[in-house]
């Protein structure tokens, strides 16, 4: 029995621009199980990024569901959303976004300061996951020490930290060169496989799409494929 | 938390730096000017402490030499517990001093004053001689015939210490020589109490007025009060109308120095404000990450006031070493009497604690409230 993790029913979006309205998401469905390895893809300003954020949480639709383990997200306060993020949902962005003036497996422990947990459990936690990453002698270096593919391993490991049952990333290779991108995608599939793991991932880099389970194809705010 | 604060901080060192610069100022600029305020006030209220004290009288005579007081009511003074000590004196008029009539009409006398040399060497401040004896030596309980001289019949007569001198027709022994800035103290002549009584024929059991030594001078006036309370048949008198006049003129000397040190509190409090701003403003990206990854509201918040207040709390240390370092220099240059009490350096550093508190609220505030998918756009 596969189970559903995210169901998005006829997802709208709109935005303020100015002046006007911006119709980023215009009726979207979609379904994610456990242990898919799902791409959206589309060309740049098809609202790809826009259903991401919603997928994680970080925004609601105008109009539309998007039921996280069965819960509507739109009907949760900003409180509740940042606590699904906090324990359910890992986040790799394209700029890597670490913090500069921590160390790599304290920016990987960071999803757990709030938490409260041990420090000695947080980095227990975080040395085996940048271990598999292959960041083992990294792990007290700075970002600006590291490649931008190290960086974005480092990344990686930090959506992980939390133990999520989603993990969103965003153009993750977009700013690497494809051989490095090449390895960034056997990592995340690594992980998907090993930890049984979600993975949705946004790009526009079409290559990489047949490493994946499933594709969604968007085109001006619609599913296409 | 705290360690991500820390190295926040410490990852902008030159900013920091300014930062608690500013903080330093603020810190010292209250030091010293309330170690030089809380000095002036020592000072004078250690003056005050030398007049203060309470003059007990017969009623209704005003002058010393014409007041009589039993012996036997010191004991009801002496068991209020404020009272250090109460001396007898007996005050005279020398009407002659080597054979020279001293007074005529309007221009007051010369005093003989009999004193008590132990009590009055147990007075703390008060009205005590002894301190004022700025040539020889205090008198002896087996001095008779002995003599302190003010500083103006001394130079009047030309008489140094050991020599003789006629007052009253009697013949004394100069033995010390009395300096103070009081014109009537410049003319006084300290014997013992015994030889003045017998001079005058004055009975054994009376002074003139007795000098009431307090512990605290501030005591003053409940002492006066009470001692006309217990005691029939004299007034208590003290200086509280100076004394208060006094300490209205410390209060606002007081409210200038807290005023000045406001400003340089403001100017602090303006620049880790500024600080803040700049750096939370630098870090919205982290700050979207942050709350992109399950931080909340509250914990953003947290993270920023405590990367504030440890800027505090370093300004705060900083600035109560270097500014109590500084009054200690600054004390023997300026010849200015300043002290930094324990009580101002924690209020110094509690006030740049709580700087950092108010100068992060807004700052954190600010980044708590940002959306993360704009910050990580934008930011």
């Amino acid at each position: 029995m596969v189970k559903k993790i995210i169901e998005v029913r006829d997802v709208h979006k709109y935005f303020k621009l100015g002046e006007t309205y911006v119709h980023a998401l215009r009726g979207v469905s979609l379904t994610i199980n456990q242990g898919d390895f799902v791409f959206i893809v589309g060309p740049s300003g098809s609202g790809k990024s826009t259903l991401l954020h919603l997928l994680g949480a970080l925004d609601v639709p105008t109009q539309g569901k998007i039921l996280f383990e069965g819960k509507n997200l739109a009907d949760l306060n900003e409180d509740v959303l940042s606590a699904i993020r906090r324990k359910k949902i890992g986040f790799i962005f394209q700029a890597f976004n670490l913090m500069q003036s921590l160390t790599a497996i304290e920016n990987v422990t960071i999803p757990l300061v709030p938490t409260g947990i041990d420090e000695d459990v947080a980095n227990r936690r975080a040395a085996k996951f940048m271990e598999m990453l292959g960041l083992k002698d990294r792990m007290f270096h700075t970002p600006n020490q590291l490649s931008g593919g190290q960086q974005q391993r480092v990344a990686i490991a930090r959506a992980l930290i939390n133990d999520p049952i989603v993990v969103l990333a965003d153009e993750p290779t977009g700013e690497l060169d494809s051989k490095t991108g090449n390895e960034i995608f056997d990592y995340l599939r690594l992980m998907n496989k090993k930890f049984n793991k979600t993975f949705v991932i946004v790009t526009h880099d079409m290559e990489y799409i047949k490493k994946g389970d499933k594709v969604f194809k968007i085109h001006d705010g619609k599913i296409i494929d | 938390m705290w360690k991500i604060a820390f190295r926040n901080l410490l990852s902008k060192k030159t900013r920091t730096f300014l930062a608690l610069t500013g903080l330093v100022i603020a810190v010292v600029g209250v030091i010293g000017l309330i170690s030089i305020s809380d000095g002036i006030k020592g000072t004078i209220t250690e003056t005050l402490g030398k007049v203060q004290g309470v003059q007990v009288l017969q009623k209704d005579v005003f002058s010393p030499a014409f007041s009589s007081v039993k012996l036997s009511v010191i004991p009801k003074i002496e068991s209020l517990p404020e009272v250090n000590v109460v001396v007898p004196r007996v005050f005279r008029v020398a009407f002659s001093v080597e054979g020279t009539r001293t007074f005529s009409g309007g221009s007051e006398p010369p005093f003989i004053v009999g004193i008590d040399p132990v009590k009055e060497q147990a007075t703390t401040g008060g009205g005590s001689y002894g301190t004022r004896v700025t040539k020889g030596r205090f008198l002896k309980t087996s001095d008779k015939y002995a003599v302190i001289i003010g500083k103006k019949i001394a130079d009047d007569f030309k008489k140094p210490v050991g020599s003789m001198i006629e007052i009253n027709n009697y013949n004394f022994r100069v033995v010390g020589i009395l300096e103070t800035s009081s014109s009537s103290m410049d003319t006084m002549m300290l014997m013992p109490i015994s030889t003045v009584r017998s001079m005058f024929g004055l009975s054994q059991d009376e002074a003139s007025m007795l000098y009431v030594d307090l512990k605290n001078p501030a005591d003053a006036e409940s002492v006066a009060k009470k001692i006309e309370l217990r005691v029939d048949g004299v007034d208590a008198k003290t200086g509280t109308e100076f004394a208060t006049d006094i300490t209205s003129v410390l209060g606002s000397l007081d409210m200038f120095f807290w005023a000045i040190s406001l400003i340089a509190v403001l100017v602090g409090g303006v620049g880790i404000l500024n600080t803040m701003l700049m750096s939370v403003m630098e870090r919205f990206r982290d700050f979207g990450i942050l709350k992109a990854i399950g931080w909340s509201n509250s914990n953003v918040m947290t993270l920023v006031i405590s990367e504030s207040v440890i800027l505090g709390a370093a300004g705060g240390i900083a600035g109560v070493i270097l500014g109590t370092a500084l009054v200690e220099v600054a004390k023997p240059i300026l010849g200015f009497p300043m002290q930094v009490s324990l009580s101002l350096a924690v209020t110094a550093f509690l006030l740049s604690v709580f700087l950092g508190l108010i100068g992060g609220l807004y700052p954190a505030r600010k980044a708590s409230k940002l959306n993360p998918i704009e910050a990580i756009r934008y930011g």
